[in-house]
């Protein structure tokens, strides 16, 4: 097996299952219906990518809209070869990159950043809770301080479970480029996170 | 790069990593690392969400993708000269036609800001003549400008083309509206339309003039059901309430935003608030009265007691004006105003939220006031005998009186019954050993906070009476 198409082991691969030919050409054909069941499954995946890079939800959840609607009047062009998933994070790494063309606000303060990386509902247990939040709390700090394509590049590698082909051609640079982004990101982090992540 | 896959088994890596117990933590440590990213990086989208996107981002049902450049630049060209020779063609007609008549869906979509006021919509004429009207769009202007005017009434509202988005426009109705159109709804029925316009659309568009429009509606509508709702699903719009934050922390945020957004009624919208208070005082009261009159607003006690901490640090404290505020707060704020009094660490915030009780004279603040009477703190206890003093007699004096005999400082009990100015707290007097003065003066009630403890120093120090 190719090593770079090996996707770490907790990741969703069902999200890359290829579409029937059938659904590719109501696609392609503008089918709104389609579209949306095609990409609703998907949905969650974009926003967590958006939000990876944007480190807003507001300004993330702009990003996913301007992405739907680049896609939809682009989706005549997909051939329906590449994932889907593919397809659209490519779209919406091209969008984010160029912020200009849907985005007019402020840049988010880091606080805001830190708070929304935390999510509301952990374990049960209280002494797991806070030990699970004290854990998100170092790794939305350690994100913070990658660069925007480190960090997407990580997240398309440990969550998204993406080989560094697909990286790269998401991020448009080179299968090495994206290899040293992961690289370079996974370091700094496990660096910043220290004693949190032994077991 | 083992954990990647990329170097393989074969290459001796596995060995080394069964005997290198380094690497072994290294290699554990990427792993959880993964786990935690994964596990942190979840982020559900519920089926609402999902649907105002799609609303949102892709076009309505009826078009289609674009096909390619070059057909729609040949199609936009054709339809460009075709618009054009219509229009004169058009143009040429209607010098002898009849004029144009309302259709009947644009009937209701004028918008009239109040009874004197009204934009027409472009295919309106205004007068039954043969010649087509020369209606020139009026100047935008806010509803809240209106508001000094007399005969103002927002509640005559007609949403405007809602593909268009609402449009808060005037112009002085009375001398054309009986030979333009008939206004055949109600105006209840109108602003019906409007809300649902708004609650529905506005929301989550990120054009600047829509936000804006909600704005100036969520400034100027009479609180009702439909308010209310549209100011919850506003609280709850991060879309919406990160651009009102974002124009608030403006250095001179405008008028129609400081008396719009204390509506809303977030955290972070009230701590701007504040902020925009400090850099300019003059803003407070149009706070103030945005808050009076959104009863259901959470927190609006907060913000009042907030507001009057800033005030008093800049020494710009009316305290006439600021017992109003408390006064006209909605019911729950005495409930608000408690919980705080009882949460607050800091004894001045204490002071101030037992103030506010007292103007606020309502009578549910009273089994609480009776605790504090019994609790250690001096100051506090004569305080909340205050506020008992400032309650309403014919409900309050004869539960005072009952607690009278059971309380453990009843010298506060029984200022605050002579405060109100109760027959029931007489009795004691003829009992006391008092000087004329000091029973005229226990007599006279309506004691300001200082006289209050004055009072109470009397009953206690006379010992009016074996309790």
């Amino acid at each position: 097996m190719d090593p770079d198409t090996t996707p770490p082991a907790h990741v969703r691969n069902d999200l890359d299952t290829p579409l029937d030919q059938t659904l590719v050409e109501r696609l392609r054909t503008g089918d709104r219906e389609a579209f949306q069941s095609a990409v609703r499954p998907l949905l969650g995946a974009m926003l967590s990518l958006a939000r990876r890079w944007t480190q807003d939800h507001h300004v993330a959840e702009d990003l996913l809209q301007e992405t739907l609607t680049q896609a939809y009047s682009a989706i005549h062009t997909y051939r329906g070869e590449a994932s889907l998933r593919t397809w659209l994070f490519r779209i919406e790494m091209r969008l984010a990159q160029r912020p200009s063309r849907w985005y007019r606000g402020d840049r988010p303060s880091a606080q805001t950043t830190r708070d929304l990386q935390i999510p509301d509902q952990l374990s049960c247990e209280p002494e797991q809770q806070t030990r699970e939040r004290e854990l998100a709390e170092r790794l939305a700090e350690a994100i913070e301080r990658l660069t925007p394509r480190q960090r997407t590049a990580l997240h398309l590698r440990a969550v998204e479970g993406l080989d560094y082909q697909m990286i790269a051609v998401i991020l448009n640079g080179s299968v090495a480029a994206a290899r040293m982004l992961v690289l370079a990101a996974r370091r700094h982090v496990m660096k910043r996170m220290g004693r949190h992540l032994e077991p | 790069m083992f954990l990647d896959g990329t170097v393989s088994a074969t290459d001796g890596a596995s060995d080394h990593l069964r005997e290198c117990s380094d690497c072994q933590r290294g290699l554990r440590r990427s792993r959880r690392l993964d786990a935690v990213l994964a596990r942190h990086s979840h982020t559900p989208v519920d089926d609402q969400f999902a649907e105002q996107l799609f609303a949102a981002a892709l076009p309505t049902a009826t078009s289609q993708p674009r096909p390619a450049a070059w057909p729609m630049a040949v199609l936009a060209t054709a339809m460009l000269v075709l618009g054009l020779g219509l229009g004169l063609w058009l143009a040429h007609h209607n010098r002898d036609s009849e004029p144009t008549q309302v259709p009947a869906q644009l009937q209701d979509t004028a918008l009239a800001a109040d009874t004197n006021t009204m934009e027409l919509p472009d295919r309106v004429t205004r007068s039954a003549s043969r010649r087509r009207s020369t209606w020139r769009r009026p100047q935008p202007r806010s509803p809240v400008d209106l508001l000094g005017q007399p005969g103002f009434d927002i509640g005559l509202m007609i949403s405007s083309g809602l593909a268009a988005g609402l449009r808060v426009l005037s112009r002085p109705l009375a001398p054309h509206l009986p030979d333009i159109v008939e206004l055949r709804q109600q105006t209840s029925e109108l602003s019906r339309l409007v809300r649902l316009e708004v609650g529905l659309r506005s929301l989550r568009s990120r054009r600047e003039s829509d936000r804006r429009n909600l704005l100036s509606y969520l400034a100027s509508a009479e609180e009702d059901r439909a308010v209310i709702d549209l100011l919850n699903a506003v609280r709850q719009d991060r879309l919406y309430t990160q651009w009102l934050l974002r124009r608030l922390q403006q250095r001179q945020p405008d008028r129609l935003l400081v008396i719009g957004a204390p509506r809303v009624g977030t955290a972070r919208i009230d701590a701007a608030l504040q902020d925009a208070i400090r850099r300019d005082t003059s803003l407070a009261t149009a706070v103030v009265d945005a808050v009076h009159r959104t009863s259901k607003r959470p927190s609006g006690a907060r913000l009042l007691l907030d507001l009057w901490t800033t005030l008093e640090a800049q020494a710009e404290t009316d305290p006439t004006s600021v017992r109003s505020w408390f006064h006209k707060l909605s019911g729950d704020a005495t409930a608000q105003l408690i919980a705080m009094a009882r949460s607050t660490p800091s004894q001045p915030e204490r002071r101030r939220c037992l103030l506010a009780l007292a103007w606020r004279r309502d009578i549910d603040a009273l089994p609480y006031m009776l605790e504090l009477v019994n609790e250690n703190h001096h100051e506090n206890s004569l305080a909340a005998g205050f506020v008992m003093s400032q309650l309403p007699s014919y409900t309050a004096a004869s539960l005072l009186h009952a607690a009278l005999r059971k309380c453990r400082r009843p010298y506060v009990v029984l200022a605050a019954l002579f405060g109100m100015r109760s027959p029931l707290a007489h009795e004691y007097v003829r009992t006391a050993e008092l000087t004329r003065e000091e029973a005229d003066f226990l007599r006279g009630g309506r004691f300001t906070e200082s006289q209050f403890s004055i009072a109470a120093r009397m009953c206690k120090r006379r010992q009016l009476l074996a309790y």
